[in-house]
């Protein structure tokens, strides 16, 4: 609403006398007008009603043109097109440029007579007129060395990928890794008693602790390998029995 | 060329086999290895290290393991001692870097604390052993 009004007051503004007209369609029709039109047209065309307009307009073409006009029309206009050509090509070159004019159909580009019979006397001394040395080149590369240049490269790509991916993170070792695994388990207990005590005794003297013998012997004893009292008394060879048989499972562990 | 090329890639192959299966460690080996992964396990655990300071706390560790084994066990021991305390004293300052100064101390305590009770499992008789029936059997 207040654009309307803005609007309204600017035309009023500019022209009052178009402010000033009621809002009305100007641009009204009959009721069905276009749905009658085209059966209005076809009437007048067949009743060859004229519209009052056209009616003062005698009935003759005015629209003629000399006999023969089409016939001869493409000579005469190339006549007068040579007939308004000033100049060739020739008159202007001439008239913009008097020398190249002078010019025309010499050749410029000659040499003297026997010149390039006489052209390897006037070479100068140190100069070689000798047969040059033809230098060959390789068509192709071995194809072996362009696999091993391929393999070569192939290489040091995979490598740099390698250092790359692995730059700024310490690489570490598969004993370390399986503990932290142990320990991110929480498996610490079990796996600590499944380890055989010969093993330990081995780790440590590794790590240079000193296992006295007396540890030693007693660990690798198995108590229940011993004779019992009854086996003493049953066979006096007992003890040499255990003996030999020790030594022999030492031997095939 | 191309029979040249697949000798060449059957040997390449050939060598990597035979290497790969050289590098298999041997039974023992592999046992050792076991303990010194119960040792990081046993460690990680005391130290409470987390992902990042293990990170960089193990192979700094690795170092330090090979300086100690390098001292020479046909050494005097108090010489020996000696030589282990200065390769200690030497990497201190790098673990306190990574772990701190209390948790450096504890690791030190704790390095010996692990071979003290690999040494109290070995001395401890094993209970309810099997009593095998290869000596039994001739009663």
């Amino acid at each position: 609403m207040q654009n309307e009004n803005e609007i309204l007051n600017e035309l009023n503004d500019i022209s009052p006398v178009l402010a000033a007209q009621p809002k009305l369609n100007v641009f009204t029709l009959p009721a069905f007008y276009f749905e009658n039109l085209p059966e209005l047209l076809l009437n007048a065309v067949r009743e060859e009603r004229i519209p009052e307009f056209l009616q003062g307009i005698p009935k003759q073409n005015t629209g003629k043109v000399p006999e023969g006009y089409f016939e001869g029309l493409a000579g005469q206009i190339l006549d007068r097109v040579r007939s308004e050509q000033a100049e060739t090509a020739a008159d202007e070159i001439r008239v913009l440029s008097p020398v190249l004019e002078s010019l025309r159909g010499k050749r410029v580009f000659e040499v003297p007579a026997g010149y390039f019979e006489q052209f390897k006397a006037a070479m100068p001394a140190g100069v070689q007129t000798g047969k040059a040395m033809v230098v060959v080149m390789k068509g192709r590369m071995n194809s072996f060395l362009r696999y091993a240049v391929a393999a070569v490269f192939t290489g040091l790509m995979a490598l740099g990928v390698t250092k790359l991916t692995q730059s700024g993170k310490t690489r570490l070792d598969a004993t370390v890794l399986n503990g932290l695994q142990i320990n991110r388990e929480h498996s610490f207990d079990q796996e600590f008693e499944k380890v055989a005590d010969d093993d330990i005794i081995k780790y440590l003297q590794a790590n240079g602790e000193n296992i006295d013998a007396q540890t030693v012997a007693y660990k690798t004893l198995d108590e229940s390998d011993l004779p019992s009292q009854e086996d003493y008394l049953n066979d006096e060879k007992a003890v040499d029995n255990y003996l030999d048989n020790t030594n022999a499972e030492k031997l095939n562990n | 060329m191309k029979n040249f090329i697949l000798l060449f890639a059957f040997f390449l192959g050939g060598e990597t086999v035979t290497r790969a299966q050289n590098e298999q460690p041997s039974d023992d080996t592999k046992k050792q290895e076991r303990i010194e992964a119960l040792y990081v396990a046993y460690i990680s655990r005391q130290l409470e290290l987390s992902p990042e300071e293990a990170q960089k706390f193990w192979p700094m560790h690795t170092q330090f393991e090979a300086e100690v084994k390098a001292v020479r066990r046909d050494l005097p021991e108090l010489d020996k001692q000696q030589a282990i305390l200065n390769v200690k004293k030497k990497y201190q300052n790098s673990f306190n870097s990574i772990v701190g100064p209390k948790r450096c101390e504890r690791f030190f305590h704790m390095d010996g604390e692990f071979k003290r009770k690999l040494l109290d499992r070995i001395k401890t008789p094993k209970q309810n052993q099997a009593i095998r029936p290869r000596m039994r059997a001739r009663v």
